[in-house]
């Protein structure tokens, strides 16, 4: 844990210290300042945040790691300047999470966890007359591998006769997703990625035909939704007060949010339509030169002593876990779903809180997107690495991706000073297979190209060739 | 059970137009979603309704009307 509790590596985009993506709540605002995390409350968000302090559930899920580590700080001892201040009833300060990261970067169990979390917290907050005003998946971050809830400022007073105010988005954003991935194996990222605001209530309906009307919870969640949505979307009747003067009461919502989290718990997914799940097994090199491997690979990290180390192509996260063993904290991506869900399952079933999955293409990263383009970040500007490890990629890159050799260095050399790197030469399968049907086009794809390419960023300190013949690793360091 | 609810939702439901108002749908569903817990919130709000249809209790400004009078 205390390896995780780091100050963050890079900040979000922030504009005069006020972080670009915490706009859409005025009662409240996300100032980072030296290495801190500061948030300015209106004085109604005050009043329920100083409430919310005093329930138990608080106490018991901040102790439980869940909701994120949060005090009240003094205005004075507040380390901004004094129009900022003069803009707030008062101050919390939380606990940095260390990488911050986004929906479309989970995995489906990833995404599934926060929203049990999230109705979980809704469940508690309802028994102590407070509620969540929203449900997002922004909402949640990810620490040491689990999710954490870090939006205090959502806790507000129920009111009475109050419904759950956050059930559309709590749909829209993850439990729509959810059932597109559990249902009709369609990708939860590029969904959550497209539209900020998750996937809407008539696409949904849209992307489901009849048949999936029988699917649970489909009929009403998403088929009723979409009717009553287009029936009463536009309506100028007050439903909020006649929902209130007809009796809807805490119990309903409480029975909505238990229902609701069930069928979220059913929903399962088994990686249908996955490439590239099963690599680790069906690996195309013998034993022997797996063990050379993986001796180079934690040979390099411990000599590197990186702190932060991104293992991009990380597929199931085998070299992730040895490079975990030794730095502080692993960001392991993959381009392919159902892998980086079984590197999350194995890691939460082995307890190995280091390692961060992210579904990430490379070739197609994360952008900056939202309100002006800073609401949400890409990665490289809310973590950096100090050791790269690039294994068995070059060639999907060069060959699949169609990014020329050079570029693809020059990239790996921007953002790092250390680098392992494996050369799949045009011999092995694996790169057979990708030019069986492609002509080949890609004279810059050699190892002469590589190694060049390398000398103009790095000092090659390592080298090794695989007893195959056709595997070459590098351990590079900046000049 | 559900179906019943439906139906009283949909029978006391009146066509709109004009803004958006995204979530409207979304609360109703709430009622329908709640079940038996909520058979009593689904009858109150019909209750409501059909006494304002007959006349003992003053009509909340109807959508229909209010648009008649405007065109």
């Amino acid at each position: 844990m205390s390896r995780s509790e780091k100050s963050p590596d890079v900040a979000s985009p922030t504009v005069n210290g006020i972080d670009a993506g915490s706009f859409r709540d005025r009662d409240g605002r996300i100032y980072r300042c030296e290495g801190r995390i500061l948030r300015g409350l209106s004085e109604r968000a005050l009043a329920d945040y100083r409430k919310l302090a005093e329930t138990a559930f608080f106490r018991r899920f901040t102790e439980a790691g869940k909701l994120v580590e949060t005090r009240e700080v003094a205005t004075d001892a507040v380390p901004l300047p004094d129009a900022e201040k003069a803009r707030w009833a008062g101050f919390l300060e939380h606990e940095p999470v260390p990488v911050i990261s986004y929906a479309y970067e989970w995995t489906f169990g990833m995404l599934q966890e926060a929203a049990v979390l999230t109705l979980d917290l809704l469940e508690a907050a309802i028994g102590a007359d407070m509620t969540l005003k929203d449900a997002t998946p922004y909402n949640v971050q990810f620490v040491a591998g689990r999710p954490v809830f870090i939006d205090i400022p959502s806790f507000e007073t129920l009111q009475a006769g109050a419904t759950w105010a956050g059930y559309r988005q709590f749909c829209e954003m993850f439990l729509f997703p959810l059932m597109l991935q559990a249902y009709k194996g369609i990708d939860i990222q590029p969904m959550m990625r497209s539209r900020i605001d998750g996937v809407g209530v008539q696409t949904m309906a849209r992307l489901f035909g009849f048949r999936d009307r029988f699917r649970k919870g489909a009929f009403a969640h998403v088929w009723l939704q979409a009717k009553l949505d287009s029936r009463y979307g536009a309506t100028r009747q007050d439903v909020r007060s006649e929902l209130k003067s007809a009796g809807f009461s805490k119990e309903l919502i409480l029975a909505n949010v238990r229902k609701t989290r069930k069928l979220v718990r059913k929903l399962s997914w088994g990686g249908e339509g996955s490439e590239w799940g099963g690599y680790e097994e069906f690996h195309n090199y013998s034993e022997s030169d797996h063990a050379l491997k993986e001796r180079f690979v934690e040979d390099a990290v411990r000599e590197s002593g990186a702190a932060t180390v991104w293992d991009i192509g990380a597929n199931t996260g085998q070299f992730s876990r040895i490079a975990a063993r030794h730095a502080d904290k692993v960001l392991a991506m993959d381009i392919d779903h159902y892998a980086v869900e079984r590197m999350y399952r194995r890691n939460t079933a082995d307890g190995i809180d280091n390692i961060l999955p992210l579904v990430q293409n490379v070739c197609d990263p994360s952008p900056n997107w939202g309100w002006r383009n800073r609401e949400r970040s890409d990665l490289v500007s809310r973590a950096r690495p100090d050791l790269v490890l690039c294994l068995a990629l070059i060639h999907h890159v060069v060959i699949t991706a169609n990014v020329p050799l050079e570029e693809f260095v020059e990239w790996l050399a921007s953002l790092t000073e250390q680098l392992v790197i494996e050369y799949v030469s045009r011999a092995d399968d694996k790169v057979q297979a990708l030019l069986r049907n492609k002509e080949d086009k890609y004279h810059d794809y050699s190892r002469e190209n590589l190694e060049a390419a390398l000398a103009s960023h790095f000092e090659v300190r390592e080298r090794l060739s695989l007893e195959s013949g056709n595997r070459f690793l590098y351990f590079c360091k900046k000049t | 059970m559900k179906y019943l609810i439906v139906l009283i939702a949909a029978l006391v439901a009146q066509p709109a137009w004009a803004y958006l108002d995204p979530g409207t749908g979304s609360m109703l569903l709430q009622v329908i979603l709640g079940g038996i817990a909520a058979i009593g919130v689904a009858l109150k709000l019909g209750w409501h309704k059909i006494r304002a249809a007959l006349g003992f209790r003053k009509k909340p400004v109807a959508d229909d009307e209010q648009e008649r009078e405007v065109s």
